[in-house]
């Protein structure tokens, strides 16, 4: 799959993001760890996901 | 079919569900919940011309809210209010299991620490606490002694939300190491999976190991009347076996199906799209037979 690259908004790391991204969409920083979430897509820009809630799951 | 995919998070199953809604040339609405205020009587926009709108919410709280709205202004949706209210809290499940005879673990609960050490005693050790909402086992505990119950509870009372305060314990059912995921649609199998672990939590969402598994009739019956129970859907039933037979300890409302799709060789999403076409198609007829 094709990727490109957008910033870690805690380290600033580069971030690969799949070639078809949606708003929504969780990444992983593989250097700091962070769970960032997809909240632009062209290009793709990412801030820090919301912490898992006590609710969530299926 | 237009379908509303109603979700904040989007999973590797909403990306899958729409590709395989798309294969079909349906038309797919993404709708970030976030984003959206519900009036008493109108959905938002993108939602109300909607011929089904898909629940894929993350939180258990958005949902049970989200298919009420639905419901209030005519939309079909995808588990229905009722079956979400009931999947998403442990106690609702479980009274709604034990009311239709379906095999579950025997269950207690209880509103204050001393009540539930009471009920933790009576089962013996190891028991289980788990929180009445919540899942991917976060807060399960295995208690293995007074001390630890005691520990625990005291831990849950001060935790803050109310929620917490009440008290579900449930007898340790000794599995064999693993347990057992259902994908069901109206009660009928789409695939299945056995979830081993060492630890005793054998969720996927906690790294367990995945194979596929085949349902026998006793199996298939569990899983029949769970759904039935709970009112049926797309809802992934959890068993664990008990020697000759299973007992049904969870159901879930807005179920995820990658670690499924992964695992067994039918396409997950297809099945999910396949259902869901009849299910609307059924609806419309009915609708236009009333």
């Amino acid at each position: 799959m094709k990727r490109t690259m957008a910033h870690c908004t805690e380290c600033d790391a580069e971030v690969t993001v799949p070639d078809d991204p949606l708003v929504g969409e969780i990444v992983d920083c593989t250097v700091c760890g962070t769970e960032l979430e997809t909240v632009e897509v062209s290009p793709p820009v990412l801030q820090r996901a919301p912490e898992l809630a006590e609710d969530w799951g299926e | 079919m237009h379908v509303g995919l109603a979700l904040s998070r989007v999973r590797t199953d909403e990306k899958a569900l729409m590709r395989a809604l798309s294969a079909r040339d349906h038309e797919v609405t993404r709708v970030d919940v976030r984003d959206q205020q519900f009036g008493l009587s109108s959905l938002p926009a993108a939602l109300a011309d909607c011929d089904v709108v898909l629940d894929r919410c993350l939180a258990a709280s958005r949902s049970r809210y989200l298919t009420r709205f639905c419901e209030r202004c005519g939309v079909p949706v995808v588990n229905d209010a009722a079956t979400a209210a009931t999947c998403a809290d442990k106690v609702e499940t479980s009274l709604a299991l034990s009311a239709a005879g379906v095999p579950t673990p025997d269950t207690e609960v209880a509103f204050t620490p001393d009540a539930a050490l009471a009920a933790v005693e009576s089962f013996g050790y190891p028991c289980v606490l788990k929180p009445v909402v919540g899942s991917w086992g976060r807060l399960m505990a295995k208690v293995d002694s007074r001390t630890a119950a005691e520990a625990v509870l005291e831990h849950k009372e001060t935790l803050g939300h109310y929620e917490h305060s009440v008290f579900y314990v449930q007898e340790f059912v000794d599995k064999p190491g693993r347990d057992l995921r259902v994908l069901a649609a109206d009660g009928t199998p789409v695939a299945a999976m056995a979830r081993s672990a060492d630890d005793w939590l054998t969720n996927a969402a906690q790294g367990a190991d995945t194979t596929p598994f085949e349902l026998d009739a006793a199996a298939e019956a569990v899983v029949a009347d769970a759904s039935e129970a709970v009112g049926g859907g797309l809802l992934g039933v959890d068993l664990m076996e008990t020697g000759d037979s299973y007992v049904c300890h969870e159901v879930n409302h807005t179920v995820e199906f990658a670690a499924l799709d992964e695992t067994v060789e039918v396409d997950v999403p297809a099945a999910v799209v396949d259902w869901l076409e009849t299910s609307v198609a059924g609806a419309d007829a009915q609708g236009v037979t009333a």
